[in-house]
């Protein structure tokens, strides 16, 4: 669907991105995982089109690069910053939006107020956006992105600063994308996300690729063995094992075993291995 | 034509609902229209009150009393005579509103104190422009005076009184109907009138015109009489009908600074928001997006000088000399103004410190243009020097079409300077045009 190969990207001196090379498959969710400045907004800007690349191609497949009026058909962009208008109410943004791709007045309004009830902003139609919460204004940028039913779709931490409630909404609404089909580029520093929705998770730093594969790849390549906590009263005792049910059935049978917790490695203990940092620092 | 038309209407929709675009858009050029325009429709229009006023004479006489009677006018605290050689001349003065008013003083007006004894006034002929009352009654008034005391003094020159009395004397010997005993009466009168006259001569010719006045008055008869033609205006002049075709062309200018600044602005803002990506990502060219701003700003541009002149010409008298001129001048100004507005939002694009020097720059222009002080009160080298301004031609394309009374080929200049600007600018904006964050 998506083909990065070699892109090259420099702000100044500062290397953004230094040599990318990925694909994305039709239909997958697509992760960009990676800390502050890894290069994952430069990623996705650089893969519509608003950045040209210093070296190395971008092309969708069949379409050529994203410059292209065919592939701004099929391409949807829920930018990290919120790409809305304050003044305008919330029908009103999508409706623009819609028009912008010459949608007729009854295909848009239609289409704007179907997609308002998938992220849950039905009841605010007719408001103006400036009186929105963060997290309804982040449901609007999405829902913004959606508006032309695209074929790809960009989201660029699509949670930033959303409360539990939004955070969930928005992962259902990528799920449900995902079922009909709609490819879908993630980008996020949570791993917990990006191991809910993605396929296939890129890890990235400092605008290098570090790792690509599903979670339970990446995991099993990088993240290392189960790891079981085991509590007597104060006493902690760390069993890190590759067999954790033997441990497991033999700390049951223990009466004087307090707790017991088993760790399963995550991206977080990916990403740990591959840097040597945390993600979130 | 969709998309920029859906960006334009967006984009006039968000300019409505900000409040401080709006008030420099709309509500500040109105102030400055409607405001400054009744300010300067008061006793200030014209010549001061403290001010000598100027009155028109036209001597066709060219006798020893209308000379005196002229120089006796300049004298005055009040008046100040301008010479005229015909009587069209100094009416066409009067409709120029050059003057308030004008005396003609007809020929063979010396021979006809002769008979002011006799029961007929002098008569003086006035034009007067009616729109300036206040003037032309003070006027008037200084004329009465001076010219009683004239009267006096000039037919109270011992020769001239014994002429008009024995002018009277003949007509009383000839007169029919009269019996000896009236006629011996009479006649003995007239001649106590002279010796009287000859005593008071010397009493008053060291009189100054307020007692001249005062002893006129004595007389109970009025011996001038002042008849007042009206001279209308002509509103089509080179001269503004009112104040408000300064103050609304101003207002006009003002209004496109707001417009300017505001759309300019707009477009810095959507870069910083990252709505101007959304719209770089919709299947359109970027002439489109550009288009798009270009069309709401002028549209908005637009909708606010025809506010303005609808305003001024419905409410507050503005009598554009030239209607088809008059629309050219606004869809030429806005033009312009497209172009003014793409330089902006490119240099606001550079950096925060960029956006307020240009603002400021644009406020000093459009004062510097004639839209703070009108062009007319401006020392003739920054006349000169505010040709560099963009808002001095959108002023004297609307005044032209307003008052001045210019023609199609007068007119050609402003806006020829006009559309240099807005082409100008647009090649610069969409050239320089900075996409990215
Ligand atoms: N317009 C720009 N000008 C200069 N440098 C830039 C620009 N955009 C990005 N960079 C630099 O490129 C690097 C990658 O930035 P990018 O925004 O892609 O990171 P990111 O992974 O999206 O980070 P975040 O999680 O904070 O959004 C950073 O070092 C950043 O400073
Ligand atoms: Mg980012």
């Amino acid at each position: 669907m998506l083909e990065l190969t070699d892109v090259v990207k420099r702000f100044g001196s500062r290397e953004a991105l230094a040599g990318l090379t990925l694909s994305v498959e039709p239909g997958e969710a697509f992760g960009l995982l990676g800390p502050n400045g890894a290069g994952k907004t430069t990623t996705i800007r650089m893969a519509c089109g608003l950045l040209a690349p210093d070296s190395g191609r971008v092309e969708f497949e069949g379409f050529g690069p994203p410059t292209s009026a065919e592939v701004r058909r099929v391409l949807g962009v829920a930018p990290q910053s919120l790409a809305i208008y304050d003044e305008l109410t919330c029908a009103e943004n999508l409706e623009f939006f819609g028009r912008l791709f010459g949608m007729s007045r009854s295909a848009r309004r239609e289409r704007a107020y179907a997609i308002m009830e998938r992220v849950q902003l039905e009841g605010r139609a007719r408001d103006k956006v400036a009186t929105f919460s963060g997290g309804m204004k982040r449901r609007l940028n999405l829902a913004a992105a959606l508006m032309h039913e695209p074929r790809i779709v960009f989201l660029d931490e699509p949670t930033a600063g959303v409360d539990p409630h939004s955070r969930h909404a928005i992962l259902e609404l990528v799920r449900e994308l995902q079922g009909e089909g709609v490819t879908i580029v993630y980008t996020t520093h949570y791993m917990e996300e990006a191991q809910r929705v993605c396929d296939r998770v890129a890890v990235m730093d400092q605008g290098c690729l570090l790792a690509l594969g599903t979670v339970d790849e990446l995991i099993a390549a990088h993240g290392g063995e189960t790891v079981v906590t085991v509590e007597r009263g104060t006493v902690h005792e760390r069993v890190v094992t590759a067999e954790p049910m033997g441990v497991l059935s033999e700390a049951t049978r223990d009466t004087s075993v307090t707790s017991l917790r088993v760790e399963r490695p995550d991206l977080e203990a990916v990403f740990l291995s591959l840097t040597g940092r945390s993600l979130r620092d | 034509m969709r998309v920029p038309l859906a960006i334009a209407i967006k984009d006039a929709t968000l300019m409505r609902r900000d409040m401080t675009a709006f008030f420099f858009t709309v509500i500040f050029p109105l102030i400055v229209g409607i405001l400054f325009g009744m300010i300067f429709a008061g006793p200030a229009t014209g010549s001061g009150p403290a001010e000598a006023m100027t009155l028109g004479v036209v001597d066709l006489d060219r006798s020893e009393f209308t000379a005196d009677l002229t120089s006796a006018l300049d004298a005055t605290e009040e008046i100040e005579v301008k010479a005229f050689a015909s009587e069209a001349e100094a009416e066409d003065a009067v409709r120029r509103g050059e003057i308030p008013a004008a005396v003609v003083l007809a020929q063979g007006m010396e021979d006809s104190l002769d008979d002011v004894f006799t029961g007929a006034p002098v008569k003086v002929e006035c034009i007067a422009d009616p729109s300036r009352g206040a003037e032309t009654g003070i006027l008037q008034g200084v004329l009465t005076q001076t010219m009683f005391a004239q009267l006096f003094k000039s037919i109270a020159k011992p020769e001239r009184l014994h002429t008009s009395l024995e002018q009277a004397r003949e007509s009383l010997l000839t007169t029919e109907g009269v019996n000896p005993v009236q006629r011996a009466l009479f006649d003995q009168m007239i001649r106590s009138a002279e010796g009287l006259i000859d005593q008071q001569i010397d009493q008053t010719d060291a009189g100054t015109d307020d007692e001249g006045a005062s002893v006129g008055g004595a007389f109970e008869f009025n011996p001038v009489d002042i008849q007042v033609r009206k001279a209308q205006r002509e509103t089509s002049g080179a001269e503004p009908s009112s104040s408000f075709e300064i103050t609304i062309p101003q207002a006009a200018g003002w209004a496109l600074l707001g417009c300017v600044t505001g759309f300019g602005a707009s477009i810095v803002r959507e870069r910083q928001s990252g709505t101007l990506d959304r719209l770089v990502l919709a299947p359109v060219g970027r002439w489109q997006v550009l288009a798009g701003k270009a069309l709401g700003c002028f549209l908005t541009a637009l909708a606010v000088q025809l506010l303005l002149f609808v305003i001024g010409i419905a409410f507050l008298g503005v009598r554009p000399d030239s209607y088809p001129l008059l629309a050219l001048a606004i869809v030429c100004s806005c033009a312009g103004f497209v172009g003014v507005m793409m330089v902006l939002a490119v240099i606001s694009g550079t950096s925060d410190g960029a956006e307020g020097l240009t603002r400021g720059a644009l406020i000093v222009m459009a004062m510097l243009g004639g839209a703070g002080i009108p062009l007319a009160f401006m020392p003739g080298w920054l006349r000169v020097a505010s040709g560099a301004s963009p808002f001095k031609w959108v002023i004297v394309a609307l005044e032209g079409a307003v008052w001045r009374d210019a023609s199609l080929g007068e007119m050609l200049v402003p806006c020829a300077v006009l559309l240099a600007i807005g082409v100008v600018g647009v090649a610069i904006g969409s050239s320089r045009m900075k996409w990215e964050r």
